[in-house]
């Protein structure tokens, strides 16, 4: 039993890859189903945000592999036409790891290291969310969820021990400065939210708190809109949901694009943009798409007056965050070595259950033979004796039985569990001591 | 007084060094400083780090040192000032950065990068272009009216030296923005709203000033009846010069234009203001004097 991940982040590839190869969150049900029982897996958990795509799996080396063919076939990427293989760009831009390196990569996404926007908060969630996505769909067992929900505890502690989150500018605030750089001040100018997920509330939370006063939610469940409209009113913003229907009206009226909806397609056309344009006489307008797959085609931003950002583009804004936070990377990582021992110890101990489990079941075995035996005996000798006597010598003997076999069984298993948590091969020594039958499935709850 | 008719130029020459220190460390500030955590209040609107903050305190006051030295240059030229080029230049540099060190440092310190080298090449045109001093008699009242026509021309010429530096930054902005290059000199340059504000002020202001030096230009008209405005490339400049101005407002005014094609307008009107200015004869020159 292994712990697999591969993956694709911002680090890595362009969103332009990153959107081949993208889960949005109404696809990953699916997903799950299909690495847990066609490809084999015991485990899986898919992490899908704007910056990456990561899948953590537990298996064998054999099922492993069919994690890149899974890729493939899933977004059926048009070069690899009967192919084995995933395109070159993608292959490349492909991240694999195994055991202690998968699980120290998922410790540095949770703490906000490993984010675009260093120290951010909103992975912290996305990290719950793809756990409690995991358990919903019965694709998670006692190796992911321990290890995801270590994830998260790593990401508090990172937060809550080091400064890291401290003044630590979220894509949102990232999307505040560009505005800005556009409009300056931002108030007087109306934002259109398009999608009303998670960071589409975030983002139109930090617009309205830097002025933003109006705001239009465009979304394709319009109740979905009008809670998040009702959310950013409670902001003394004057917010609105409009239909999905009004989305080519609202583009000539407002100044600020946020798009951000989990389509697996373009929600907005260059052609519409350019429509928009001619009805707002060369006012600038600003969008700012942080979908993956993105929402606006990016050919918008070669239009006049139009300036089209995606997740991406944001890097250079928040680079000078990166540097500022060097101190707090560093606290943060040694706080990742602390739960990697901590991980390891349990990981080991998780694998010397399987003997812990046959050793136990093993002394069970022996010890119920045994008082059987002594039962049967017991009863031939005293055979005078009625029945409520011979009851009471059966439970005499069945709780020596227990007693001394608990007695017995005690150390080996303390030792068993000790040495798990070290990784001595004294687990191994005993297994075969005690010529020991392990079966990994069974010591799975 | 009469002692500065002997340093004058010498004064010319110190404030040109002044401003020539200045430009530099404006440039120097845009274009090789990476910008660090910028939380040290310059200016309305504008913040940087305190190394930086200090360096644009030096060169504000190299540029009002600058502005003093230029003062006693200017006194020293006394009525050459008004009748000829160099010292009308060299009025128009003095004038466009006293305007900066009390407008520009409501902007952001790119302004000043800006309007340095405008304020320099005015200085040493004024400097290299001899005699500064030049007699010419002239009556009381077209001395008069030459100060207060000379004075809202050269107001208005400041005025539209800024919309211009405004639309420079503007269009440089929106290069940025369009290549995405989005570290560095991006964060030292104002909002592309906040540089279309200053343009349309500017403009506006301008325009009023350039519309009332050229009326008080068709009194002189009236008063040399001689004197054949048609055939002066200088009117004819100016007069093509205010119409594109009003080009530019009318298309703001009355379209709402405000992207890049307006900016354009803003810089070929400068640009035609310069040719006026420097490429054709001097007002006096146009009546023969």
């Amino acid at each position: 039993m292994e712990i697999f991940l591969l993956g694709v982040s911002h680090k890595t590839a362009p969103v332009e890859l990153r959107e081949q190869l993208a889960l949005p969150p109404s696809h990953i049900p699916r997903a799950l189903h299909i690495l847990k029982n066609a490809c084999g897996l015991q485990e899986a958990v898919i992490l899908s945000t704007c910056n990456r795509a990561e899948i953590y799996a537990v298996g064998n080396a054999q099922s492993a592999a069919r994690l890149e063919r899974f890729l493939g076939r899933y977004h059926t990427l048009p070069s690899r036409a009967n192919s084995q293989h995933l395109p070159v760009p993608i292959t490349a831009a492909l991240y694999r790891s195994q055991d202690e390196a998968s699980v120290r990569h998922l410790f540095n996404v949770a703490s906000g290291v490993d984010s675009m926007v260093v120290g951010e908060s909103e992975i912290q969630g996305q990290v719950k969310t793809a756990l409690e996505t995991a358990h919903k769909h019965d694709s998670i067992g006692i190796v992911l969820d321990e290890l995801f929900r270590r994830a998260i505890a790593c990401g508090k502690r990172a937060r809550h021990e080091t400064a890291i989150g401290r003044g630590a500018q979220s894509v949102g605030a990232a999307a505040v400065e560009l505005a800005r750089q556009i409009f300056g001040p931002l108030s007087g100018h109306k934002v259109l939210l398009l999608g009303a997920g998670e960071m589409s509330a975030a983002t139109a939370r930090c617009l309205v708190s830097s002025g933003a006063s109006s705001v239009i939610v465009a979304n394709r469940t319009l109740t979905k809109g009008q809670e998040l409209a009702a959310e950013l009113r409670s902001q003394k913003a004057d917010a609105t949901a409009v239909h999905w229907d009004e989305l080519a009206a609202q583009l000539q009226k407002t100044d600020i694009v946020i798009a951000s909806t989990g389509a697996p397609h373009q929600v907005i056309s260059a052609e519409q943009v350019q429509t928009a344009m001619k009805g707002r006489r060369h006012r600038p307008l600003f969008m700012i798409d942080i979908a993956v797959p993105r929402d606006i085609d990016p050919a918008a931003h070669q239009l006049e007056d139009v300036f089209l950002f995606d997740i991406d583009d944001l890097r250079g804004v928040v680079e000078s965050n990166r540097n500022g936070r060097a101190d707090e990377i560093a606290s943060v990582e040694q706080i990742i070595e602390d739960e990697m021992e901590s991980w390891q110890r349990w990981i080991n101990a998780h694998q010397a259950r399987p003997v812990m489990s046959a050793l136990a079941h093993h002394a069970a075995e022996l010890r119920d033979t045994e008082v059987e035996n002594s039962m049967r005996a017991a009863r031939k000798k005293l055979a005078n004796l009625d029945e409520e006597s011979l009851q009471a010598v059966d439970d005499l003997l069945a709780g020596l039985g227990r007693s001394l076999s608990g007695k017995l069984i005690h150390p080996p298993l303390r030792h068993l569990r000790e040495a798990g948590e070290i990784g001595s091969d004294d687990v191994e020594a005993l297994r075969r001591a005690f010529n020991l039958e392990t079966n990994p499935k069974k010591s799975l709850p | 007084m009469i002692w500065l008719n002997h340093y004058e130029s010498t004064f010319l020459f110190l404030a040109a060094v002044c401003y020539l220190a200045a430009m530099a460390g404006f440039w120097w500030q845009m274009l090789w400083r990476a910008p660090e955590d910028a939380t040290f209040p310059l200016y309305k609107g504008e913040f940087v780090d305190e190394k930086t903050s200090r360096l644009i305190r030096v060169c504000d006051l190299t540029l009002a040192a600058g502005a003093f030295l230029h003062l006693l240059s200017l006194v020293g030229q006394g009525g050459t000032l008004l009748d000829v080029r160099s010292g009308a230049a060299g009025l128009f540099a003095w004038i466009l950065l006293i305007a900066y060190l009390i407008l520009g440092r409501w902007g952001r310190s790119s302004l000043g990068a800006l309007v340095t080298p405008i304020v320099l090449f005015a200085t040493l045109f004024s400097l290299a272009a001899p005699p500064l001093h030049r007699s010419v008699p002239l009556s009381q009242l077209e001395t008069d009216w030459l100060i207060v026509h000379l004075s809202i021309i050269l107001i208005s010429y400041v005025a539209l030296t800024f919309a211009f530096g405004a639309s420079l930054i503007y269009l440089w902005q929106e290069k940025l923005l369009k290549r995405k290059q989005l570290r560095g000199i991006w964060q030292k340059l104002p909002s592309l709203q906040v540089a279309d504000e200053w343009i349309f002020r500017a403009t506006c202001f301008g325009t009023a000033m350039l519309t009332l030096g050229i009326g008080t230009g068709v009194l002189w008209i009236r008063l040399h009846p001689e004197y054949q405005f048609f055939r002066d490339p200088k009117v004819l400049f100016t007069v093509t010069t205010w119409n594109i101005f009003i080009l530019y407002l009318l298309t703001r005014w009355l379209l709402g234009w405000q992207g890049r094609q307006s900016r354009y307008i803003v810089v070929g009107g400068f640009i035609l203001m310069v040719v006026s200015f420097l490429g054709t004869p001097h007002l006096l020159a146009g009546i023969g004097r």
